[in-house]
């Protein structure tokens, strides 16, 4: 991949990257960090990732590396110091937005806050697959190219994913919308 | 229940986006990169669709806009053929990016540079421009037997620019802002120098919609640097209260506390084509024009003027009413809101037509901490009866009322 397309993916997939690092990290700050580094990284890579092979799938596998890294950095950290946890924002900036949703809009969005606080209480090893599959819309063979893991191993993932957040949302869900 | 699928589908399709600075820090560090292994051969085609993302960012609002003529249509409109046949050639970036402050929304278009793509010439001494039609050979040969040097190569960028209060008239007289490039990693002072020296702006409305053609010499031999295009309405046009400026990291970025417009387009021109030598030409040229203008005697004026001037420095704000007759009229006296920043926007119009306009701090209208000022006006066409005195007070509220003065000038 050359540089140029490097850039184009920035425009072309930067939401999509830039989502799955929020979702993650559950922080603005360290979202923002990490899709900055996702694509630092990625130039240093460029020679590796191949514009016409799906970029995204090598994106998002670079920052769900990065991520993991920093993760066990900060959990060292975290042994040796008082560090102070990461705050969680991302419910907070939901609250806010949602002062100036109608009614109608509010409810939706209800519904999604409800399934999105769902999905991130999940364990992360069913978290992830689900982000990549309706998040990121990967298909399962990406997905575990992604995660490192066997395809039997993504699809079996899902389909407990999937059974959790059912047990979970059902009354939610069932309760305010029928 | 609804189908799991379609709830999670629906709750989690991506929803946030990157702020557009983050994707111009990744962008511009990629610049820094070093050289890839091969190039992209269709250039920058594909950053046409890029920014269909809408970017928030504090005051301002970055998104793509589609409902504007195509830059070579606006050359057509303009009347530059080999213009518009450059907009519809690879060598163009299609931008469509459109931000938003200060009540404007200016759209980049797109970028083109090349070789008498236009019909018009412009000229430069060392302080003299001018610019003529390519059909004006007496003028043109003239300028040339002079010693003015003919800028043939150069970049054009097409924007869009839409403001609730900007009429047809005003914006092909004075719009009230100023389009200019900036390299990063230059002096902005410099960069303003070399690059607005010799450059041009054409305006045109179609259909009602309001779009301003920027030129000025090659701007791709800066190309290993970042390049932005600035439209602000400050004066001076590059401060610090619009602009952030960091010398020592060359970084320039809008200062998001202005309120008025300050928009700052990244201009992706292609790396490859920079041409260091002739850069560093331009600005030894730049610095040795500076000496020039340094080691230069100002200008005595005629002893008329002179005088007019000593006698307006004796004016106090104690003694303005015996040696001062105060003007009446709509224009003669008013009253300036400080902005967000602190700093009044003073604009005069004289008596004889003449429009004065800066940004002032406090601490530039009231030095040492004085509430009653006198500040002199220049003098029109030597002619001493156009001196004027502007008179500011600091009130109590924080605003400040100018009353113009005209001095009763001996015989």
């Amino acid at each position: 991949m050359t540089k140029t397309e490097l850039e184009n993916c920035i425009w072309e997939y930067g939401t999509d990257i830039y989502s799955f690092c929020r979702n993650i990290t559950q922080n603005a700050q360290e979202a923002d960090d990490l899709y900055q580094d996702t694509f630092l990284k990625a130039m240093e890579l460029l020679s590796e990732i191949s514009y016409e092979k799906n970029p995204k799938s090598y994106l998002l596998s670079i920052a769900l590396r990065l991520w993991k890294n920093k993760k066990r950095k900060f959990a060292w950290r975290s042994r040796i110091a008082n560090v102070i946890s990461i705050t969680d924002e991302l419910d907070l900036d939901i609250v806010r937005a949602s002062a100036f949703l109608p009614e109608s809009e509010l409810i939706k969005k209800e519904e999604t806050d409800l399934v999105r606080q769902a999905v991130n209480r999940l364990p992360e090893k069913y978290k992830l697959p689900i982000l990549l599959f309706y998040m990121e819309d990967l298909p399962v063979a990406q997905i575990a190219f992604v995660l490192k893991i066997p395809v039997g191993t993504v699809k079996s993932r899902l389909h407990q994913a999937k059974k959790l957040l059912e047990k979970e949302l059902e009354v939610v869900l069932d309760e305010k919308y029928g | 229940m609804k189908n799991m699928d379609d709830i999670l589908k629906t709750a989690l399709t991506p929803k946030d986006e990157p702020n557009y600075w983050l994707n111009q820090s990744i962008l511009s560090q990629a610049k820094e990169a070093k050289p890839m292994k091969k190039r992209n051969p269709k250039k920058f085609a594909t950053v046409a669709c890029s920014l269909a993302l809408a970017l928030g960012i504090g005051s301002i609002s970055v998104y793509a806009a589609w409902k504007y003529l195509t830059p070579d249509r606006i050359a057509e409109e303009i009347g530059e053929n080999r213009l518009a046949e450059a907009f519809s050639g690879e060598d163009s970036v299609y931008i469509n990016e459109t931000q938003s402050c200060g009540g404007y929304d200016i759209t980049l278009l797109g970028i083109t540079t090349g070789e008498n793509l236009t019909t018009y010439k412009y000229m430069t001494g060392d302080f003299s421009v001018m610019s003529a039609s390519e059909e004006n050979t007496e003028a043109l040969d003239q300028a040339n037997n002079s010693g003015m040097k003919e800028h043939n190569d150069r970049t054009y960028v097409m924007f869009a620019v839409e403001h609730e209060g900007l009429s047809q008239e005003d914006f092909y007289s004075d719009p009230g802002f100023t389009a200019f490039p900036i390299v990063a990693g230059y002096d902005p002072q410099a960069c303003m120098s070399i690059l607005q020296h010799g450059s041009g702006e054409q305006r045109i409305v179609k259909d009602g919609s309001f779009y301003l053609m920027y030129e000025c010499d090659n701007l791709e031999i800066f190309a290993d640097n970042n390049i932005y295009m600035c439209i602000s309405d400050d004066l001076p046009e590059f401060s610090e209260y619009s602009y952030l400026y960091d010398a020592d990291a060359g970084t320039i970025a809008r200062n998001e506390e202005y309120e008025g417009l300050n928009a700052l387009f990244y201009l992706p021109l292609d790396a490859s084509k920079a041409d260091p030598a002739t850069a560093q030409a331009a600005l030894d040229a730049y610095e040795a024009r500076l000496e020039t203008i340094e080691s230069t005697p100002e200008p005595s004026h005629p002893e008329s003027v002179q005088k007019a001037f000593d006698f307006a420095d004796q004016i106090t704000p104690e003694n303005i009413d015996e040696l001062a007759t105060p003007l009446e009229g709509e224009n003669a006296t008013m009253t300036f809101t400080p902005d967000n920043q602190g700093r009044y926007r003073i604009e005069i119009t004289d008596p004889f037509g003449q429009t004065t306009s800066a940004r002032m701090t406090r601490e530039g209208l009231f030095p040492d901490g004085t509430t009653e000022q006198i500040h002199s006006y220049g003098i029109s066409n030597n002619n001493p009866d156009t001196l004027l005195l502007g008179y500011y007070t600091l009130n109590a509220d924080g605003t400040v009322t100018l009353q113009l003065y005209s001095p009763n000038l001996p015989e």
